[in-house]
This record gives C-alpha cells, sequence and structure tokens, in this order.
C-alpha cells in the first residue's frame, strides 16, 4: 500500500499531469480529466488538490509570467515529482491487485 | 476589438474568497475560461457561465478545506439551527403567531413601497428614462407665464424636422374622452392613444407581440391599424397570439390589429392608460375635427417626446432647439421651448404634490407596522428567553459558553424572522389583489400600473425586520445570560425574581398602542371624510335621480338627425312608467365673464345649456326671478339662470335681476344675456362646493360640439327602482337607433365615490393595518398583563394573607397595565398630532385631530386592553399563599 493515501480528484490530477507532461497548469488539468472521465469536476476541488499534492511533496509549482490573455495574470505551472511518480504506481499497483479476478465477477454482475 | 470583461462583483467575490497567494492565478484561469466561453457562446452566457463556476468555486472552498476550527462550527451551527426548529415546534402557537406577524408587516411594506416606486420614482416603464424629454413651451401672457406641452401638428412637424433629436408625437383630442371600441365582446368606451410610427423607437420599445405602425400607415386615407395594449389583450382576446391580423371596431370603423403594446408599458401620461394606440394620422377618421392639421384655428392636440443624444444634457439641448428660428409658425411665435424629462411630466405638478403626501402618509403607516410587527415578535422572544432562564444558567454552570448560548437564541429569531419574510411573498401579492381596484390621487388607478413586487424593497423589508428580530433576540439573550444558577436557585425557594426585562416589555407594549392609535385614527379620519362627501347637501333631492350621456355625435349624427332622434326618444321615454321625469342638459364650458360690460375678476363660470323640464326633474326651486318659458326660443331676447353662488358673487346682497353676463370677444360664444332667475347651487361632488353656474335654454344656446365631448347630459328621475328606470332609458334608446351603444348611467353617490377613491383606498389600507396593530397592541398587553400577574403571584399571596381585599389586588395589578397603555396612548396622541399635517391634505371637512375619531379610537384601545387584562388579574388577585409556597 501507498504511504498516503489519494483521493479521487488527487488521483485523476496526478494522471492528468502524467499525460500532460510537465509545465502544464489547472485549466488544461480539469479539461484532461473531464475529456477522458466525461464528467464536470469542481474547479475548487482541483485547486485543493493541487494545494494538498503540493504539501504532501507529489508535485512541484512555480509561478509563470503574466500574459495579456489572461486579463494580465499569471499561471501556476505545476510537475510531478518523482514521489509523485512513484506514489502513481503504488497507486495502480495496489489497484491492479485489488482487481485481480474481480473483472469477470463485476462483468457477470454477482 | 476590445476584450470582453468578466462581471466585476463575481470577480470581486471571488478576490475576497481564495487563497491570498493563489487570487492572481485563480482569477486568470477564471479569466481564460471566460474568453473561451464568449467564443463559444456568447457574453450573456459567458457572464451566467462565470457567476455560476465563482459561486461553485467559493462555496467547494468552504466545504472541502480542511479547517477543523471552522468544520466544528459549521456542525455546531447546524446543531443549532435544529436545536431551534425543535424548540420551535415544542409552542407552536407562538412560533405561528410571530411568523404570520412578521409575514404581514412585511408583506404590506414590500408591497406599499413597491406601489411607491411604481408611481413616483420609476413611473415609466421605459428604457433609460432620463434621457426622455417632454418637449413643451413658454409664453409670456398678461397673467404670467404659461407653460403648454400642446402643439398644433405644423410646430410639432418642424420640431421634429428640425433633426435635433429622435423625437415622437402623441396626442389626441380631448384627453378624458374615451371611444366607442368594439374587440371581442360588447362595444364599449376606450382610451385611444394616437402615436407616430417612432413613438415606441424613440421610447426604447418593442412590441410584445407583431409590430409597431409603419410609416405608410401614418398617412391620410389609409386604413385603420392598431395596436394593442397587454391589458386589453389579455381582457378582450385572453392573450391570444393569433389576434394579429384580426379587425376590431374603432367608432364603428374597421381597423387591423398589427401589434400589441410592451409588456408593462401603460403610456407617458399616467392618468390615461390607453387601450389602443393609432396611428397619429388616423385620428381624423375617428374624431373628425376641424384644423387637426393646420395653423388656423390652432389645435394643440400634439405632444412631443424625444430621446437626448449621447453626451447632450438637457440644457444644452434646450439652447440649441432655443436657436431654431420659429417665427414663421404663428403658435411657436414668442415662445421659448422647454424640456422636461419625461418621469417629471408624467404626473401634473398637484398630482405629483399630492401623490408624494400620500406615499408619505402609505410609507410612514407601513414602517410603523413593521416597527410593530418586530416588537411584537421580540416580545415573544423576550417571553421565550425569559421561560428558559432556568435552563441557561443550569447549561452555563455545566460550561457552556455563553457565545453558544446567545447564538442559540439569535438563531430562533432568525428562523422566525426568515419564515416570517418568506411568507411574505404571497401576503404582498394578496395586497396588490385587494388594492386593484383603488384610485390615487390624480386619478392614477391601480389596476392598468401592473404593479410587481419590487425585489430590492421585499429584500429591504425582510432585512429590517430580521435586524430588528435579530437584535432584540440578541439583547434578550444578553438578559437571559447574565443569570446564575444561584439566582435562579434563588427564585424557587422563595425570592423574588428580579423583573429586569418587564421595562423593556413595558417599553414595546407602549409603543405598541401609540402605532395602533395612528394607525386606526388615520383610518377613522378617512372614513369620515368619506361619510362627509356622501352627506353633502346637493341642493336637491337626489334619490331616484340618474345621470348619463347621450353621445350621437360620436354615433354620426349630424343636427337634423339628431333633432329626429331626440324628439323621438322624447315621446318615447315620456310614455315610459318607470320614469317620472326626464331633462336633457348640453355643455359644461368655462369661462370668464363681463358683467355689464366689465371684466368682472371671478373665477370660471359653467354654461349648461338646459330643456324646461331640467328644474322640474332635478327638483330645483327658483329662489328669485322666473323658470324659463316656451317664450323663450331661438331669437327670443336671451336669458339665462344664475345659480346662487353666481348671484352673490355678480351683486352681492343685491338684486343679480336684469344684471346682463356676456364673454369676453375671445374664447367661448356668450351673447350679452338678460339674469331672470336665481336657483340654488346644484352640488355634484367635493371639488365644487360654490358652483358658479349660468343656465341658458337650449334653444338659445349650443354648447360646441366636439368629438367624444360625451355628447348631451340625460338626468332621469326614476318612478320608483333606480335599476329599472335606467334599464327603460337604455331600451328606448335601443328601440329607436340599436347601433347606439349606451353607457350605463350613474347616481349623484355613485360620483362623489369616484371623487374619494383615493380615501376610500387610505380608509381600506389604514384600516386594514390598524387593525392587524389593534390585534398585537391587545395580544402585548394579554401578554404583558399574564406575565405580571405570574411574577407578582407571591407579593399577591402575602398581601392577601395579611388582610388586603380581591378588589383592592386587582386595581393594584390593573393600575400597571394601564398606565402603560395610558403612556401608549399619549405618546399616539403626540405623534397623530405630528402627522396632522400630511393628513390634512386628504381630508374632506374634518380636522386632522379630531376628537370623535382619536377618542373613540382611545376608548376601543382601553376597553379592549381591560378585556384582556382582566382575566389574569382576577386570578392573581384569587391566589392563595398556602398554594404559592407549596408550589415552590
Amino acid at each position: 500500500m501507498p504511504r498516503t493515501a489519494l483521493g479521487d480528484v488527487e488521483h485523476f490530477v496526478l494522471i492528468a499531469l502524467l499525460h500532460l507532461g510537465d509545465d502544464t497548469y489547472s485549466v488544461p488539468i480539469m479539461d484532461e480529466i473531464s475529456r477522458r472521465t466525461g464528467r464536470e469536476v469542481a474547479q475548487a476541488a482541483v485547486y485543493i488538490a493541487l494545494r494538498r499534492l503540493e504539501e504532501k511533496g507529489l508535485v512541484l509549482s512555480r509561478v509563470g509570467e503574466a500574459t495579456a490573455a489572461r486579463g494580465g495574470r499569471a499561471k501556476r505551472h505545476f510537475k510531478l515529482t518523482p514521489a509523485g511518480r512513484k506514489q502513481l504506481r503504488e497507486v495502480r499497483e495496489a489497484f491492479v491487485q485489488m482487481w485481480a479476478g474481480a473483472e469477470d465477477l463485476v462483468r457477470k454482475g454477482r | 476589438m476590445s476584450r470582453p470583461r468578466p462581471p466585476r462583483l463575481a470577480e470581486w467575490l471571488l478576490a475576497t474568497q481564495v487563497w491570498p497567494d493563489e487570487r492572481p492565478i485563480v482569477l486568470g484561469d477564471f479569466d481564460e475560461q471566460f474568453q473561451r466561453q464568449v467564443q463559444a457562446t456568447g457574453a450573456w452566457r459567458s457572464t451566467c457561465w462565470y457567476w455560476r463556476r465563482a459561486i461553485q468555486l467559493v462555496f467547494g472552498l468552504w466545504w472541502w478545506t480542511p479547517r477543523p476550527a471552522w468544520s466544528r462550527g459549521r456542525v455546531m451551527a447546524m446543531d443549532d439551527v435544529r436545536y431551534a426548529v425543535r424548540r420551535l415546534r415544542k409552542q407552536p402557537l407562538t412560533a405561528l403567531v410571530s411568523i404570520a406577524t412578521l409575514a404581514c408587516a412585511i408583506g404590506a411594506a414590500a408591497a406599499t413601497w413597491s406601489l411607491i416606486s411604481a408611481v413616483l420614482l420609476h413611473p415609466l416603464r421605459v428604457h433609460e428614462p432620463e434621457r426622455l424629454v417632454e418637449i413643451s413651451y413658454r409664453r409670456e401672457t398678461p397673467r404670467g407665464p404659461q407653460t403648454s406641452s400642446g402643439f398644433t401638428y405644423p410646430a410639432s412637424r418642424l420640431l421634429r424636422e428640425a433633426g435635433f433629436m429622435p423625437a415622437a408625437a402623441w396626442g389626441s383630442i380631448g384627453s378624458q374622452t374615451p371611444l366607442m371600441v368594439q374587440a371581442a365582446g360588447e362595444p364599449r368606451e376606450r382610451s385611444v392613444r394616437f402615436a407616430t410610427p417612432d413613438f415606441l423607437s424613440v421610447l426604447g420599445l418593442q412590441p410584445s407581440l407583431g409590430r409597431f405602425f409603419s410609416d405608410a400607415e401614418d398617412r391620410p386615407g389609409e386604413p385603420l391599424v392598431v395596436v394593442l395594449s397587454e391589458r386589453f389583450w389579455q381582457s378582450e382576446f385572453n392573450s391570444d397570439p393569433g389576434v394579429i391580423g384580426r379587425t376590431i371596431q374603432v367608432r364603428g370603423q374597421p381597423a387591423r390589429i398589427v401589434g400589441v403594446a410592451p409588456r408593462k408599458f401603460v403610456d407617458l401620461d399616467l392618468g390615461r392608460a390607453p387601450a389602443l394606440f393609432m396611428p397619429l394620422h388616423s385620428i381624423d377618421r375617428v374624431q373628425p375635427w376641424e384644423g387637426l392639421y393646420g395653423e388656423r384655428p390652432p389645435v394643440y392636440w400634439v405632444q412631443l417626446v424625444g430621446r437626448l443624444p449621447d453626451g447632450v444634457s438637457l440644457a444644452q439641448m434646450q439652447d440649441r432647439m432655443n436657436a431654431l428660428r420659429r417665427e414663421s409658425m404663428a403658435s411657436l411665435s414668442g415662445t421659448t421651448l422647454v424640456l422636461t424629462d419625461v418621469e417629471t411630466a408624467a404626473l401634473s405638478e398637484t398630482s405629483r404634490a399630492d401623490l408624494r403626501k400620500f406615499s408619505q402618509l402609505l410609507g410612514s403607516t407601513v414602517v410603523l407596522l413593521l416597527a410593530i410587527g418586530s416588537m411584537t415578535v421580540g416580545v415573544l422572544l423576550l417571553m421565550r428567553t425569559e421561560a428558559r432562564r432556568g435552563e441557561f444558567a443550569m447549561c452555563l454552570a455545566l460550561g457552556a459558553s455563553r457565545v453558544r448560548l446567545a447564538r442559540g437564541v439569535a438563531i430562533e429569531g432568525v428562523l422566525l424572522a426568515l419564515s416570517g419574510a418568506l411568507l411574505a411573498l404571497p401576503v404582498s401579492r394578496m395586497v396588490f389583489a385587494g388594492i386593484r381596484a383603488y384610485r390615487l390621487p390624480g386619478g392614477i388607478r391601480l389596476d392598468v400600473l401592473d404593479l410587481s413586487l419590487d425585489g430590492r424593497v421585499l429584500a429591504a423589508a425582510a432585512g429590517a425586520a430580521v435586524a430588528s428580530v435579530v437584535l432584540i433576540a440578541g439583547v434578550a439573550s444578553l438578559f437571559a445570560l447574565r443569570r446564575d444558577l444561584g439566582d435562579v436557585l434563588r427564585s424557587h425557594t422563595g425570592a423574588t425574581p428580579r423583573l429586569t426585562r418587564r421595562h423593556s416589555r413595558a417599553a414595546l407594549v407602549t409603543a405598541q398602542v401609540a402605532v395602533t392609535l395612528v394607525l386606526v385614527s388615520g383610518a377613522g379620519l378617512f372614513a369620515r371624510s368619506v361619510t362627509h362627501a356622501l352627506s353633502l347637501n346637493p341642493g336637491f333631492d337626489t334619490s331616484r335621480l340618474l345621470w348619463g350621456s347621450l353621445d350621437l355625435n360620436g354615433h354620426g349624427y349630424d343636427a337634423a338627425r339628431s333633432t329626429v332622434f331626440l324628439d323621438e326618444f322624447r315621446t318615447r321615454l315620456a310614455q315610459q312608467p318607470a320614469v317620472a321625469s326626464f331633462a336633457l342638459s348640453d355643455g359644461n364650458q368655462g369661462t370668464r365673464v363681463l358683467i355689464d360690460g366689465e371684466q368682472r375678476d371671478l373665477k370660471s363660470v359653467f354654461l349648461l345649456g338646459i330643456d324646461d323640464r331640467y328644474l322640474d326633474t332635478i327638483g330645483l326651486p327658483v329662489l328669485i326671478g322666473r323658470n324659463f318659458t316656451q317664450a323663450d326660443r331661438a331669437g327670443a331676447p336671451r336669458v339665462g339662470i344664475v345659480s346662487a353662488s353666481l348671484a352673490k358673487a355678480i351683486a352681492g346682497d343685491g338684486s343679480v335681476l336684469g344684471r346682463r353676463i356676456s364673454a369676453p370677444p375671445k374664447g367661448v360664444v356668450l351673447h350679452e344675456t338678460e339674469i331672470v332667475g336665481v336657483i340654488p347651487d346644484v352640488i355634484r361632488g367635493t371639488t365644487g362646493l360654490q358652483p358658479f353656474r349660468l343656465y341658458l335654454p337650449s334653444a338659445q344656446y349650443s354648447a360646441p360640439v366636439y368629438p367624444g365631448s360625451g355628447g348631451l347630459r340625460l338626468l332621469v328621475r326614476a318612478t320608483g327602482d333606480v335599476g329599472a328606470g335606467e334599464a327603460s332609458v337604455l331600451a328606448t334608446i335601443r328601440a329607436i337607433d340599436p347601433d347606439i351603444r349606451q353607457d350605463a348611467m350613474t347616481t349623484i353617490d355613485a360620483g362623489i365615490l369616484e371623487e374619494m377613491a383615493p380615501q376610500r383606498f387610505g380608509t381600506a389600507v389604514m384600516g386594514a393595518l390598524g387593525t392587524i396593530a389593534l390585534l398585537l397592541s391587545v395580544l402585548g398587553t394579554y401578554v404583558l398583563a399574564e406575565s405580571m400577574a405570574v411574577a407578582r403571584r407571591r407579593e399577591m399571596g402575602i398581601r392577601a394573607a395579611l388582610g388586603a381585599r380581591g378588589s383592592h389586588l386587582r386595581a393594584l395589578l390593573l393600575s400597571d397595565t394601564f398606565r402603560l397603555v395610558g403612556a401608549g396612548l399619549l405618546l399616539g396622541f403626540v405623534l397623530t398630532w405630528l402627522g396632522a399635517g400630511t393628513i390634512r391634505a386628504f381630508l374632506f371637512q374634518v380636522e386632522p385631530f379630531d376628537p370623535l375619531v382619536t377618542g373613540g379610537v382611545a376608548a376601543t384601545i382601553i376597553t379592549l386592553t381591560l378585556a384582556v387584562s382582566l382575566r389574569p388579574a382576577l386570578a392573581a388577585a384569587r391566589i392563595d399563599l398556602a398554594r404559592v409556597l407549596r408550589d415552590d
């Protein structure tokens, strides 16, 4: 089991960061989660998840330059830390272990 | 192209609620998404999106942020709410009374202030009314400067075509005279507004259905088209969207419906409320009148409304327009153009002043009711906290925080106030429905105003009530939390409990009694005004007497046809058994007069042509001189009879017979006429108590006939039932000409009631509010008497044990209550005296401080409070000390 548990949104945010690569920010992260899961994710939940992940040392952030497209305001860029990647691997491993043999049961509706 | 800007208020909300270090980043994220939304869905939807997401974010941050102290507080707050609800449900009667009281007070206040706002502050439902101006002109006359807003048609065209600003023309002949209109149902008289095709666009409005007129339709000779007012569309066509293209009859001529006027738009003249709008040039088809489109003779029937261009002030536009040379236009020569904003122009100065006073009266009335409602709920909350003092003391002794306990009491107050505010919505709807039948000063009909509840006003009224209830609840809890357990225990074992809060409760009851006296006295004064008006001595027997009009000209009759009709009408009506007698009169035109060739400074004298049956039918004796005879026909020497007031003004105590009366050369045609008789004043309303009337034989006087003037006045004395008499008249008219649509006839009392509409409105509103206030006062007094009796049980028991008699104890308890009621009445008298100036303008033959009314109301309050305080006093006086000690 991973050392610290991940909430649903935190989990999604970390995977979105994997897909989007480094130097991405909250708006593409939300779009990516919505696109892949097919459901809207609350913006507040994403902000809180990113802050928690940073506090846990799973992501790193830096404030970029202000741009005119954002009304002269800056973005906060995020990237996965090695600890974050490790945590994701461990969570995935745990899920795989838990799901082993259960997929057929779900399909059969037992 | 400029960059769309997110809604500032939503940005501010975000900026204040997110983490300070993340503020620019979150705002930047929102801005980026907002720009994307604008591209995809447009500005309006994006603004809604921004608001929705901002609220979601703020709520989400509050909900998900892990703050232990916060979350504990949140859970505790929810517990407090649940506990408050449980407590309120335990005493449902108190809760229901509180909620109903607040609902009545907030609902009445919100409805009244919305009405005031609709009539006085925002009377016109037009776009940017502050940029709309009425164009009028000022002319110097021997009697001083006179301002008028009626232009001749050529003058209106000159000003419109000068191109200073977009300006539309509108008008009608005889502003208060409706036209016969037949739509889906029976034909009825309706008010019609004539306007140019750009009328709505200048006002910044769009028809709610169909279209307004086109330029091609506003030309002489074009087929008639009509735009319905929304009210007419609803009442006659049940809001049928398929009405476009259908035809209605306006004065017997077909007019095609092309549209429905904008929702809530009444007119630029609030006293008018037209049912139909027609092109300006169609007026001569339905209201033919000599000189409508020329300068000679000048007919001032067109009004102008313009929209100021951006960046141009009213004064600048006035200067520009006055630079236009107008000498070529006789009607504008020597005038100064004046611009007035339309909302000011929508009401005459007199109406505005009357309305302002009336609004002050109504506004302060509901403020008093709101205050009294909050006070009542405050009293109930005080009682509840007093009952819980033992519980509070116990909780404090066990370590509960004072803040937590105070919050519990405050939450009860908030729950009551919010429930009251919620129920205020249906209450205000009921108020609107109840007042629809009334009229305001200036003849403004409430049913045409499309009254709706102003959300801001409701919020303000509810906020005021919530704030005062919470304040009282807060004070109540402070008192309750000052107790310690020892105090409470002592009160159960023989010591007298402290009576601190009784003083505040006493103050509330005093204020309630004072407010009740003011409100009920106000209603009483209005009611007495109406009664006085109805009991006016009109100078003749009004029983079985009916008035009506017979508009032959309006039905296309010329002079010859009218004569034939009237001969036939007289013959047939004389045979009707339900009609004892009848007469016809003509005109009621005011003029200045010359007496024996000299101008006299008399106010307007009204001329009335009467036939030889008039005086007999109305039942007026000739005081001096003679009645008209058959010899007073056309061509014979001109004779006239004057009213007693006019006779006195002409001759004082001397003889008026033989004096000669005429009109100045310019104006009304009145040839020199010899006065041959004097009859008593005929008083038909409250506005002319000393009427100056000159009666002329119909054969010698022909009143100017103009379209829509209402035509001849018909006076009928029924033999028995007035309804049967009216039915006979209508049947006779229909038998001669089925096409003539005759309006219902009226009695003198009905006419006076119409004139006294604002006073009746005042009676109804203040009567209803006063009754609520009276009930609340009685409730407050009962609560006070009961609690005083309970608190003094021990004292009464000791007094009784020491030999005091029951009557003495009763008097002791009752005197406490009556001292407060007396103080309340005294305060009420002072308030009534202070408010006398406001109410005086609406009273008719009644003084604002009428001893009969105020004394009667005071006596009622004393009687009712005596009745409710008697029971607790009787119970306390019968108390036995042994029982009190046992109970403790």
